[in-house]
């Protein structure tokens, strides 16, 4: 197998876009993306776009915008997961040694839905009661609460911390701190979870350029190596499940860690998928970062926030940077490639040789999740 | 009591049967291996056998996990609770919980009823199969 690299980036702010086209959202990230790499457009060899709301073929009418057309485009729709898959199908499709140089996106613009949680799929079981994202993951709170002796305070930390990282990012869509009693006295939207608890709907886009190890070289000194790119899809429970513990996460990060042949200790750096408080907590211990029932005290050690000794989420996370769903898994990406590169900004984890990035979601009744795909980086 | 009709406007039909002014949760079983689904599924979860015959599922429960949820689409009425029950044969189902959330903790024993879930675009009242707890009637 090829060895895979990310030689350049493309992120643009997130935020209530209403006024502007998805195709428009998007083209600015790749155009960043390719100048940051500093290639030509036109030796783009393949295209691997994620959304899930953007429409059809919308890879082709972003490209369109861009005059880079009649070169193969994958659409790709995985829910939470949509970009994250994309960008696994390029580094499948350089590690193959089938292109050399491809680009992957991201896009959503949540706006035109007018706000409120996301549309569900009516046709799902659990939906036709009355299931909401906000209230599935408020369930995994609870029942977390209730065996780890979690409170909602403690819980409430979370989103602090979220909001001291992404104060700092200029891409992030909330760039405001929260004291803990503003986080615990906002509007309830599915208890235990307030409004900050929630990561805010908006617009967004990202891009990158994967290229093969040697096509990297010859066009740059500062590549990072993709060293693991792992996808699964949720495993069906019929009956009871331990919802205070994702199986898909923790499965993909037992996949992600062998095939970079790496473990926990190892990262210096991540970007997972906090769409609520309550899931970065759960992730800390699905990745390994710390044992069963003490990511809390994990939190509070201060190891996870910047300066700590593995900061997660230092852009603010979907809590603070916002979640267009399908541009986060490659925008995840873009902000671990450009620590790793130092080029981080004011929210730069000094000497990040390793990252991590994490994304899932959807929900499939009986399952944890639909979709997670995990991408571990080094320099 | 509120009484059910033909005309009552049930939120997912296939999910529930009816018996006089009982609800069950139509779930399948597997004549091959025995496993039991939620909804009746055409395959058989477990061994991929094409034999499921609708089955009753159990009337009776505990409460894994709920949340009251305020911010919902448009004809939900919020709030209401929302709760993950764990019926004694084995399924877990979502469903609403009724009664004063208060009253209710992780664990709680829950039986079957139907009641009014959400309402359509024009306010005509749609029922669905829901829980309640001895607790929380008070």
């Amino acid at each position: 197998m090829e060895k895979v690299c990310v030689i350049g980036t493309g992120i643009v702010p997130f935020g209530k876009m209403p006024e502007k086209s998805v195709v428009d959202l998007a083209w600015p990230a790749v155009k960043q993306a390719y100048e940051e790499a500093a290639i030509d457009p036109l030796d783009i060899e393949a295209v691997f776009c994620g959304t899930v709301f953007g429409g059809n073929l919308i890879g082709q009418r972003i490209m369109k915008a861009l005059g880079v057309t009649g070169l193969p485009v994958v659409n790709v729709e995985n829910a939470c997961s949509s970009s994250s898959a994309a960008l696994r199908q390029g580094w499948m499709a350089v590690a193959s040694g089938c292109n050399d140089l491809v680009l992957v996106i991201g896009v959503e613009k949540l706006t035109k839905f007018g706000g409120g949680t996301i549309p569900l799929d009516d046709e799902d079981c659990e939906v036709s009661q009355g299931l909401t994202m906000p209230a599935l993951y408020a369930m995994r709170a609870q029942r977390y609460m209730h065996e780890f002796g979690l409170t909602e305070r403690q819980l409430a930390q979370v989103a602090v911390k979220a909001h001291d990282h992404g104060a700092l990012n200029p891409n992030a869509q909330l760039r405001k701190r929260f004291t803990l009693d503003e986080v615990m006295s906002a509007r309830m939207v599915a208890s235990p979870f307030t409004l900050v608890h929630c990561c805010p709907t908006g617009d967004g886009a990202g891009a990158a350029i994967l290229a093969s190890a040697k096509k990297a070289r010859a066009l740059t000194s500062s590549p990072v190596r993709i060293v693991a790119s792992e996808l699964t899809s949720g495993k069906f429970m019929n009956g009871f499940r331990d919802m205070t513990t994702p199986e898909i996460t923790v499965r993909g990060a037992r996949q992600a860690y062998e095939m970079a042949g790496l473990g926990p200790k190892d990262i210096d750096v991540a970007e997972v998928h906090d769409a609520f408080t309550i899931a970065e907590l759960l992730y800390y211990e699905a990745f390994g970062f710390c044992p069963r029932g003490e990511a809390f005290a994990y939190l509070d050690s201060g190891a996870t926030s910047l300066g700590g000794k593995q900061p997660v989420n230092p852009s603010g996370g979907l809590l603070s940077r916002g979640h267009p769903v399908g541009a986060t898994g490659i925008v995840q990406a873009a902000e671990i490639v450009r620590q790793l590169n130092g080029r981080a900004g004011a929210h730069q984890v000094e000497g990040a040789k390793i990252g991590l990035s994490h994304a899932t979601g959807g929900g499939v009744a009986g399952f944890d999740h639909g979709a997670c795909s995990i991408h571990i980086f080094a320099k | 009591m509120t009484t059910l009709t033909a005309n009552t406007r049930f939120a997912a039909p296939h999910l529930v049967e009816l018996d006089g002014d009982q609800i069950w949760l139509r779930g399948g079983k597997c004549r091959s291996c025995g496993e039991l689904s939620f909804p009746l599924s055409s395959i058989c979860w477990h061994c991929r056998a094409e034999v499921m015959e609708p089955v009753r599922l159990s009337r009776n429960g505990k409460l894994y996990a709920f949340s009251v949820v305020h911010a919902a689409p448009k004809g939900w009425r919020v709030p209401y609770v929302l709760g993950y029950v764990d019926l004694d044969d084995g399924i877990r189902v979502i469903g609403q919980i009724e009664g004063d959330p208060k009253k209710l903790h992780p664990d709680t024993a829950v039986r079957l009823d139907f009641g009014v879930i959400r309402g359509d675009a024009d306010g005509t009242p749609i029922y669905s199969y829901v829980f309640v707890s001895d607790q929380g009637e008070g």
